[in-house]
């Protein structure tokens, strides 16, 4: 038969298509006899016109193909899984428990840096304009100070000027930080606070419980205190209106608003805003022309629709108006302005004299890697006893496919069981989460809280985060799994090897290339921690109690203090000085030498007499200050080492030497260098000046027994002379306080090095008693033909041996690259000597041996006759 | 009141199954006779859509023939009434016949 003469082969594909199976017989038959007959009688093209109607008109529902026919099965076969896995789990309660509990570690791990994070972005989200408060702050190029050349502080004028002459802004606020005594009624508060001008609430949009926030600071007089300060002063008396004094300012303020507390959200916090006229500093540098003293902060609100590049560009011309050309002519650098959103400075860390708490985002990068590598070291726990069980199951997936399973039933099957498991987890690492939580908020410092609501992005996450866990960890076993031939699992009577053995040997070097990365990491960083703290740092910081001068009025009566407090024998020696030695922050510039105009930066002391004995600072030339010698208070200066070699002099040659500060001044003695700053920063050339009046700190070297006496002692006479409230640092804790990020990121690191050892060794201890179970047939042959308990020992434990080998060569390099990278912050750091690596390399080794070893020693401790009687 | 059950095409497709017996009760010999009996186009599908309903109901059953070699060696699905197919095509009979006599015009006597 010619091609004309059959039907249409397209609409038979079609038919084909869509027709149920079990008609496909009839209905062609049907479809072609009637095509035949048609030829009979009509033309071949209205023949297969009337065959391809024919086919059309069998699209019919009860002629199609039933795709539901098999879902009806569906619903059994799920609680068929159900039934398997939870069999499953109970049978072999060691694996489930190890992936559960690795799996819980992991997510735990993850909900809190979670939550940490979500805490770290939540600062200063609060007000209705958040995204449109913004920051001034500048660049002062050349003028680096504590390691940075940038500088949160800007003149007082800016604020106004800005208000004027920039369109892009509609309000703008001085600020300065403030704390001192509120006193009313013979009654005193120690509080710190803001003192601002009369736009701050129109920057910060806060809600005021009572007054208006456009009015409240108009009066120079007023105040506006938060509700909990009112509370504390005032009880339940109306405070509105009551006036009291605020530190050793004439007369009296007025309180004019009362507003909420601030929310734990909030970056620099206060319990009360008083008008920046309180001081008469603010209104004479509202006079001065010019701009070079920088001691407000600016801060402003941004037109909707206005763009921070637009505005940055008019500082210049504001910069080039309002500064006179002589304001910054004795010091070599040049000043520029920057906006930062206040969202964005929380961040911002670097910046000199910043205000209000920040956040780190290398930490906050830090802390998401090692979370994410521990619940990934947690996936492949999961990942590599599944591959080893899989052995065991290989029976059930052949006799499943022989039955009649589809391979994408089967990847469903083990997906969902690694999905399951992964849910469950998360529901022991909620709990385990809220339990610990507290912890952590003490460690990083930060009051976070268990709230997952909080953000609706939060439980959406965790939800995909198990999804992602469950198919990442189940991903391989379900592939691996479903492939296998039905024929190969059930006609050897042995166990047969599932492939996948080379991804498991990868994912264990995986697992301790990433331990013993976390191990180094924590070495180093306990390292460089102890290093600080045991460093010989110039001066002695051991039993120093330091006093902050609070009462200004105190500085007059130091002598007096400093009798008294000499009346005890605890008391060795006092002095006063401007800044604690731990962190000197103040610098100037000074000029080499008369001839030689060259401009040097140089840190700033002021200190009084006696400053080396408690300090235990060494003078190694020339002399130190003398209360007879009227020029000491006036010209002389004692500098350190490093001052003096940067003025071209040893320490001998420096004393008599002049430089150019303010005039002519002498050097008549050399200290020993000692840590003025961090160890983050070189020490820097210094200069101490003989002057009592610039006192913000008064300190006491005591001697080491009967320190609460002493204490007392130190306490009642302060008392005698300050109505201020008595407070006291340890030199010791104050040096400690400078490396309070490094404490918490060691703390941190520790915590995560933990759990991830726990989670690599409780996967390698089940995957140990796997293999030794595999092996306990050839064990027992060994066992027979004489092998020994060392060397069946031996024998199990040297393939975990290699892969820690092979671990360890890649880690070290890692390790060390980014360990090196860290401690680069540092100016005086730890070498990263040999034996760290090898303490990691060894505990790696250590914690490989006990998980293997138990299993080896059980596995060879075995009688051969139990293993080798029943086949 | 006596439910008929049996839509008009239904009727028509249960009787011709009757009349082509079994031999030629397959989908496209029953629509062909519909075609020549009623002169009314009908296609195979709407046919076999409801000689499947009816079956369903449980009027007709349904069995595959042999082979033959004029459809390609391809089987036909051979539809014969069953006890309950013949009861219902009877019952609709004896209604229509009782309406038609209490029909005063048209009273006919049946022999």
């Amino acid at each position: 038969m010619d091609e004309l003469n059959k039907p249409p082969v397209w609409a038979n594909k079609l038919l084909r298509a869509f027709l149920r199976e079990d008609l496909a017989e009839e209905v062609q038959g049907d479809l072609e006899e009637k095509f035949y007959s048609d030829l009979r009688t009509k033309s071949s093209s209205r023949a297969k016109l009337s065959y391809a109607f024919q086919v059309f008109n069998y699209m019919r529902p009860f002629a199609f193909r039933k795709r539901s026919n098999t879902h009806l099965n569906q619903y059994d076969m799920f609680q068929n899984y159900f039934k398997i896995a939870s069999r499953n789990l109970l049978k072999q309660k060691l694996y489930s428990g190890i992936n559960i509990a690795g799996l819980t570690l992991g997510l735990t791990c993850f909900m809190i840096i979670l939550l940490y994070v979500q805490h770290e972005f939540s600062y200063d989200r609060f007000y209705p304009n958040t995204e449109r408060i913004y920051r001034v702050y500048q660049k002062q190029a050349g003028n680096v100070f504590m390691g940075t050349d940038f500088f949160a502080v800007t003149p007082a004028q800016l604020a106004r000027v800005m208000m004027e002459e920039c369109p892009e802004v509609t309000h703008a606020t001085t600020v300065q930080r403030t704390s001192g005594l509120l006193t009313i009624d013979g009654r005193s508060f120690w509080q710190e606070g803001i003192a601002a001008d009369a736009e701050f609430f129109n920057v910060f949009r806060i809600p005021f419980n009572e007054g208006n926030p456009q009015t409240v600071l108009t009066d120079g007089r007023s105040i506006v205190l938060t509700q909990s300060l009112a509370q504390t002063i005032f009880g339940n008396q109306d405070p509105i209106g009551k006036a009291f004094r605020y530190q050793d300012g004439e007369g009296d303020f007025t309180v004019t608003g009362i507003i909420p507390d601030q929310p734990a959200s909030a970056s620099f916090k206060y319990s009360f805003v008083i008008q920046l006229l309180y001081s008469n500093g603010y209104a004479e540098e509202m006079k001065r022309t010019g701009w070079s003293n920088n001691s407000y902060y600016t801060f402003f609100e941004l037109k909707e629709g206005g763009t921070i590049s637009a505005l940055e560009k008019n500082f210049a011309a504001l910069l080039k108006k309002y500064q006179l050309p002589d304001d910054y002519s004795e010091y070599p650098f040049k000043d520029q302005y920057f906006a930062q959103s206040l969202t964005d400075s929380y961040f911002q860390t670097g910046v000199n004299f910043d205000i209000g708490q920040k956040g780190n985002l290398k930490v906050i990068y830090a802390y998401v890697a090692v979370a994410l590598i521990v619940l990934l070291l947690a996936c492949v726990n999961y990942m590599n006893l599944a591959v080893a069980r899989s052995i065991k199951r290989a029976r059930e997936v052949g006799l499943r496919k022989v039955v009649g399973a589809m391979r994408r039933q089967l990847i469903t099957q083990f997906l969902g069981e690694s999905v399951l498991i992964a849910l469950f987890s998360l529901l022991l690492a909620t709990g385990l989460t809220y339990s610990v939580l507290p912890y952590f908020g003490r460690i990083v410092e930060r009051p976070i809280e268990f709230n997952l609501l909080a953000n609706p992005m939060v439980l959406p996450a965790l939800l995909a985060l198990v999804l992602v866990v469950g198919l990442l960890s189940g991903s391989y076993p379900a592939l691996a799994m479903s492939s296998l031939k039905p024929v190969d699992v059930l006609k050897t009577k042995t166990d047969i090897k599932v492939s996948g053995f080379s991804l498991q040997q990868f994912l264990i070097v995986f697992q301790f290339v990433a331990s013993i990365v976390l191990i180094i990491s924590s070495v180093v960083i306990y390292r460089q921690l102890d290093f600080m703290k045991s460093k010989e740092l110039g001066y002695d910081k051991e039993n120093v109690v330091t006093l902050w001068l609070k009462d200004r009025s105190l500085r007059e009566k130091y002598q007096t203090l400093e009798t008294q407090w000499q009346e005890h024998p605890g008391v060795i020696a006092t002095t006063i000085t401007s800044s604690l030695p731990a962190e000197i922050s103040s610098s100037t510039m000074i000029k080499k030498n008369a001839d030689n105009k060259e401009d040097m930066a140089i840190y700033q002391w002021s200190v009084g007499l006696d400053f080396t004995e408690v300090f235990g600072i060494e003078l190694v030339a020339g002399r130190n200050f003398s209360r007879d010698i009227k020029s000491d208070e006036v010209d002389n200066f004692i500098i350190n080492e490093t001052a003096a070699r940067a003025l071209g002099w040893t320490a001998e040659e420096a004393i008599g030497k002049q430089f150019e500060y303010q005039g002519q001044s002498t050097i008549i003695g050399v200290v020993k260098d000692f840590h003025m700053l961090s160890m983050h920063l070189p020490i820097q050339p210094l200069m101490i000046r003989f002057s009592e009046y610039r006192g913000r700190f008064l300190a006491l070297k005591i001697e080491s027994d009967n320190i609460p006496q002493t204490l007392s002692h130190i306490e009642t006479v302060f008392k005698k002379n300050s109505t201020y409230p008595f407070e006291y640092q340890f030199l010791s804790d104050e040096y400690n306080k400078l490396y309070n990020s490094e404490l918490k990121l060691g703390e941190v690191f520790g915590f995560f090095t933990i759990t991830s050892i726990v989670i690599a060794s409780l996967g390698l201890f089940g995957l140990a008693a796997f293999t030794a179970g595999q092996r306990t047939k050839e064990i027992g042959i060994r066992k027979v033909l004489g092998a020994s308990m060392q060397q069946v020992v031996f024998i199990l434990s040297k393939s975990f041996a290699w892969r820690v080998l092979v671990a360890f060569i890649l880690a070290a390099p890692i390790g060390w690259y980014t360990m090196n990278m860290w401690l680069q912050d540092f100016a005086y750091r730890i070498d990263m000597s040999w034996w760290i690596f090898a303490l990691a390399g060894l505990s790696a080794f250590l914690m490989a041996g006990i998980s293997i070893g138990y299993q080896s020693l059980k596995a060879s401790l075995t009688n051969p006759v139990d293993s080798l009687r029943s086949e | 009141m006596i439910e008929t059950r049996l839509g008009e095409f239904e009727e028509v497709l249960l009787l011709l199954v009757g009349i082509l017996g079994e031999d030629d009760a397959y989908a496209f010999r029953i629509a062909e006779e519909f075609e020549k009996q009623t002169g009314r186009a009908v296609s195979i599908g709407a046919v076999h859509s409801t000689l499947d309903r009816l079956e369903g109901k449980g009027f007709l059953k349904s069995e595959m023939g042999k082979a033959t070699a004029a459809r390609g060696g391809r089987r036909k699905r051979i539809f014969t009434i069953t006890a309950i197919g013949k009861r219902v095509l009877k019952d609709s009979r004896d209604f229509k016949v009782s309406l038609w006599q209490q029909y005063p015009a048209f009273k006919v006597n049946f022999v």
